[in-house]
């Protein structure tokens, strides 16, 4: 109880209450503006933490991620253009609402599901990361090694593209991450003779040019201009009676969107799009799906903010970000002085325990906000696309230049945008990349460890322990998993051609 | 016939950067600890190593596999206008460490809003005062975050 009123002590705080409602506030107006997403909206957001504390400074960013990932719905349901990917399931039955005329029914629908799957998240993280946390201080290096590289593999194993691109883009982070001086013999790498490069790329100069700033390039190549037509709509809440028929599909649904949350490298929009499949499968108004049916709204809302909890799962209990917006947590957590880690929970617990808390207000300050910044969306909207991009380019410049008051580190944003779009013109994955370059310094410092523990023998990495060993093996299976996969689907058609020519 | 041509040309280029790093890898002298016998160079060129084989086997996708869906039109149309906005961000990036934040920022943004096809003078004197100026007071003299300066210890 002391504990309890000690972490309220710190999150109960007028930089940090200004914080919750300025993030929230903010993710949702960025959420909801078409083509801005969680990642673009947490880029703009970074360079206004830097002057910050740690949880006030935080509490802006998780405002931030959780209301653009709602924000995302209102473009959805009164526009029929999700805000984020996120909200691509939500248009399926949030649009024809608002067609036949039940928009606030639609957003009221929405507004509930995302904040009761939010807080059903918040409980799970709550429950599950001091667990595994607790498991995961018995981790060596040669298992916080094994831990990295399955989550590299992982990550590049869904993205999208393919595996192969996605494992280049995590081993080219994982280089990037290496240049500069190396900590235990001092040798310069990579640095050619430059003092700037010295210190290595800076980890948010190279976000920013990744995603805001090559998300603003992208627009000027796909000309992605004109404003849409929305539809003004205030929120109506729906009753009690509705929701009672309902609530298994917004529990279902916040279960799924937490087990794919917590796994690396998938996210919110695959979770909504499972949660919306299975409520159609297991729904009595199956035929209803995809005409405006509120099961379909609830469970692609529900899921997708229950993603936001989890994925802070293995964040805080590993360190091991699962997507860009949590290596861009974790990235300001560095800002701060916080080394990322399997220990960062037993070594800053007061933070832990206050982004608990936050995420729990965040949700319920999203059911207040809400209801004005809806009412004010058609305005957002009508600012012209190109001044939205022009806004963007000068946001990623000041997030660039005050990070570490180097001017150089915009002209890193500025090549690394670049570089960014070319990858996304050519469907190279970044977010293995940005994962890569959180994880590099960490992956280096656990191999050299393990390999003076090992006597410098590699091969005693994967007999280490059982836990090392399943790892590894895991690694293994993610790799070739889906090649074997992909071998099967082609043995097992001709096997049946062969059947019934016999 | 390649069947991806633009994947083709990314992945050989960052082949060549593999190539190139490796190379560099083994030129760096400067700052090596004696006392130590650890070698800083050997996980940067292991990764290298996977680097290069990675762009090979995804170059070899390129060359071989044909697309599952055809590139967007779009993005092909406003190669042009891109190249051009992404030389003038890059050139107001440059100059940011001679000339300060203001100056570049304002003439940076005022050709690239004029690229963006802002042609309203009251909405562009309106959005380069605020974007450019209101911004760089609200960072730099507001919340006392230091942007570059002019002239070292000046206000601009």
């Amino acid at each position: 109880m002391q504990d309890l009123a000690v972490i309220l002590g710190t999150v109960l705080t007028f930089s940090t209450l200004l914080a919750l409602v300025l993030g929230t506030g903010l993710g949702i107006i960025i959420g909801a503006l078409p083509g801005l997403g969680s990642v673009v909206g947490l880029s703009i957001g970074l360079p206004f933490t830097f002057g910050m504390e740690t949880v006030p400074s935080l509490t802006l960013l998780l405002g931030i991620y959780c209301g653009s990932v709602y924000g995302g719905s209102v473009s959805a349901i009164l526009v029929n253009s999700p805000g984020t990917p996120q909200a691509a399931a939500t248009t399926l039955d949030g649009y024809p609402m608002a067609q036949r005329g039940e928009a606030g029914l639609a957003l009221g629908w929405a507004t509930m599901s995302s904040v009761l799957g939010g807080l059903f998240s918040c409980v799970v993280l709550i429950v599950a990361a001091p667990q595994l946390a607790r498991f995961a201080t018995s981790f060596g290096s040669v298992e916080v090694f094994a831990l990295i590289v399955l989550a590299l593999t992982c990550i590049a194993a869904v993205s999208a593209g393919n595996t192969i691109k996605g494992l280049l883009m995590g081993v080219i982070g994982l280089s990037l991450a290496l240049v500069g001086t190396d900590p235990v013999t001092g040798a310069a790498r990579f640095t050619f003779g430059t003092q700037f490069l010295s210190a290595g790329f800076d980890l948010i100069a190279v976000v920013i040019g990744l995603f805001a700033l090559s998300e603003a390039l992208y627009r000027v190549a796909t000309g992605n201009e004109g404003t849409a037509e929305v539809s003004r709509a205030r929120i109506i809440m729906p009753g009690f009676a509705a929701w009672r028929s309902r609530i298994g599909t917004l529990i279902r649904s916040s279960a799924i969107g937490c087990v794919i949350g917590a796994l690396p490298g998938t996210g919110a929009a695959t979770a909504s799009f499972i949660s919306y499949a299975v409520a159609k499968q297991s729904s009595r108004r199956s035929d209803n799906f995809g005409k405006g049916e509120p099961d379909g709204l609830v469970a692609a809302e529900s899921s997708n903010n229950a993603v936001t909890g989890s994925a802070m799962i293995p964040t805080l209990a590993l360190g091991i970000p699962g997507d860009v917006v949590t290596a861009i947590l974790l990235s300001a957590l560095v800002v701060h002085g916080i080394t990322p880690g399997v220990r960062l929970m037993s070594e800053h617990l007061d933070v832990v325990n206050a982004i608990f808390i936050v995420l729990i207000l965040i949700n319920l300050v999203m059911l207040v906000l809400a209801f004005p910044l809806v009412r004010i969306f058609g305005r957002l909207l009508a600012i012209p696309q190109h001044l939205i991009t022009a806004g963007i380019v000068i946001f990623g410049v000041v997030g660039a230049a005050t990070v570490r008051g180097n001017p150089l580190d915009v002209v890193t944003a500025v090549g690394f945008a670049i570089f960014g779009l070319i990858c996304r013109l050519t469907g190279f994955p970044l977010a293995p990349l940005v994962i890569g370059l959180v994880l590099g310094p960490q992956f280096e410092q656990t191999l050299r460890r393990g390999l003076l523990l090992n006597d410098g023998n590699f091969a005693a990495f994967f007999v280490d322990g059982p836990l090392a060993t399943g790892l590894f093996l895991c690694v293994l299976l993610a790799v070739f998993g889906p090649l074997l996969k992909r071998g099967l689907r082609r043995v097992m058609p001709a096997r049946a051609l062969r059947r019934n020519d016999g | 016939m390649v069947k991806r041509p633009a994947e083709l040309a990314v992945t050989l280029g960052l082949l060549a950067v593999a190539v190139a790093a490796f190379a560099a890898s083994w030129a760096s002298v400067g700052g090596v600890n004696a006392a130590s016998n650890d070698q800083p160079m050997r996980l940067p060129r292991i990764l290298l190593v996977l680097w290069a084989g990675l762009a090979v086997a995804c170059a070899a996708r390129a060359a071989f596999v044909p697309m599952a869906a055809p590139t967007s039109r779009t993005a092909r149309v406003g190669a042009g206008r891109v190249t051009t906005f992404a030389a003038v961000l890059l050139l107001t990036a440059v100059s940011l460490p001679l000339l300060g934040y203001l100056l570049p920022i304002t003439i940076g943004l005022a050709i690239l809003l004029w690229l963006l096809g802002e042609r309203s003078p009251l909405r562009f004197t309106v959005a380069l005062l605020l974007l450019g100026p209101g911004l760089w007071a609200v960072f730099h003299h507001g919340l006392g975050m230091r942007l570059p300066l002019l002239i070292s210890g000046g206000a601009f």
